[in-house]
């Protein structure tokens, strides 16, 4: 099933890369409904939210790799709210942080320290359910967000958002 | 909240040092800001702290889950919630929730929720349009290499841009005790603040984005102008309704 998940994957990916400049163009086109994320959504956003950022190796919000309320500058490492090996392997993401004065956004990073192409989900605006349909960006750069996060920090702003 | 029966607080808003610590910048060039608080990362840890202390308060105020239910459906909507999308400029489509008492002060601040969603949306997102262009210039990149012979020769480190310095920095102090830590982060800040002034790096990204936004921001003059007019004309509501109240 792993195996499976992983191949699509990497079909996926060489599609979106080949595709980018005509993605970006593309009119809106809203992902796939995400039943689960939508579900968790309710649920840990209830109350004004449980102050978690979470990540799943699957896409609509499956197979949890991590749930944090603080930052973690190395996915790859044995200490943190995220450990190895949840290191590139993010699918979905869902942030239902608290309002905390402002700073309730999410900046996520190609690399640890964190360095790289960079994406955001901001609190509020519900979950991005698929990174195969989003790009990380540095500079006039762009890649595939799929199974590349290997950092996150909050942030009181929002660069380059995922959806 | 109070006619459907619930205490709802508006939380505070964080104060300017904490918010510029949670800011990224490309370039920090606040020498001052950086000679005490470095690149902000005790202020970053006595947030998460304090983040903390108050989510176990709100843990212990139990609630049962049928209360638990009346009070998010009070506040966002239920289940069944609609949402607002707007499609950002540079792509993608972003979507938020719109019920309960959240979508009645939006409608009663801005008027119309769905107008200024979007309005917002694109007003706030267009630096990501032309920023591609702003980092692949020559004046950019050679303002930036500017920067890192500078911080070689302050430092004694190879730092192509600030993210990088950044990052080691944080990896250097993890060893550290938080004294020592402290000043290893104030010496490698204030080194990148000052060779952002002295090789006018900030100059420069403010130029490139007179020269590069200004064509977005014409492009998108009427969703400026419209968000800048909602929120002009929430914040004055918001003042009424406080009087009022």
């Amino acid at each position: 099933m792993h195996k499976f998940r992983v191949a699509l994957t990497a079909t996926a990916v060489t599609a979106v890369t080949a595709t980018a400049a005509t993605l970006l163009a593309m009119p809106a086109q809203a992902a796939p409904a995400g039943a689960n994320c939508d579900r968790l959504y309710q649920q840990y956003a209830a109350n004004g939210g449980d102050g978690y950022i979470r990540a799943y190796d699957g896409v609509d919000c499956t197979q949890q790799i991590g749930a944090a309320q603080g930052d973690d500058d190395n996915w790859n490492d044995a200490s943190g709210p995220f450990r190895s090996p949840s290191n590139d392997k993010a699918t979905s993401l869902l942030n239902t942080g608290t309002y905390s004065g402002g700073v309730n956004n999410v900046q996520f990073w190609e690399n640890a320290g964190p360095t790289g192409h960079t994406g955001c989900l901001r609190r509020g605006e519900l979950y991005a359910d698929d990174l195969r349909d989003n790009v990380l960006a540095f500079g006039a750069s762009k890649i595939n967000a799929n199974n590349k996060i290997s950092s996150h920090r909050w942030s009181s702003g929002c660069t380059n958002p995922l959806t | 909240m109070q006619h459907k029966g619930f205490r709802y607080q508006v939380p505070a808003r964080i104060d300017a040092d904490t918010d510029h610590a949670f800011t990224y910048r490309l370039v920090q060039d606040d020498v001052a800001w950086a000679r005490e608080h470095g690149y902000g990362e005790q202020l970053r840890r006595a947030f998460f702290k304090a983040k903390e202390r108050e989510e176990i308060a709100a843990r212990r105020q139990h609630m049962t889950s049928a209360e638990h239910e009346r009070f998010t459906s009070a506040l966002q909507g239920g289940p069944d919630t609609p949402t607002l999308s707007a499609r950002l400029p540079a792509g993608g489509t972003v979507r938020t929730l719109n019920g309960g008492c959240t979508r009645a002060a939006r409608d009663d601040l801005y008027g119309d929720a769905k107008a200024w969603f979007h309005a917002d949306k694109i007003a706030t997102n267009l630096t990501a349009v032309y920023l591609p262009k702003v980092m692949s210039d020559p004046r950019f990149t050679a303002a930036l290499k500017m920067w890192s012979r500078c911080m070689q020769d302050m430092t004694g480190h190879r730092y192509p841009d600030p993210d990088t310095a950044r990052a080691d920095t944080r990896q250097r102090t993890a060893k550290l005790g938080a004294v020592q830590a402290h000043t290893l982060e104030v010496e490698v800040a204030v080194a990148e603040a000052t060779c952002a002034r002295t090789t006018s790096l900030p100059a420069t990204l403010s130029r490139l984005d007179r020269e590069y936004g200004a064509p977005v921001r014409e492009q998108y003059a009427e969703e400026i102008a419209a968000c800048n007019r909602m929120k002009l004309a929430a914040l004055q509501r918001a003042d009424l309704l406080e009087d009022r109240d």
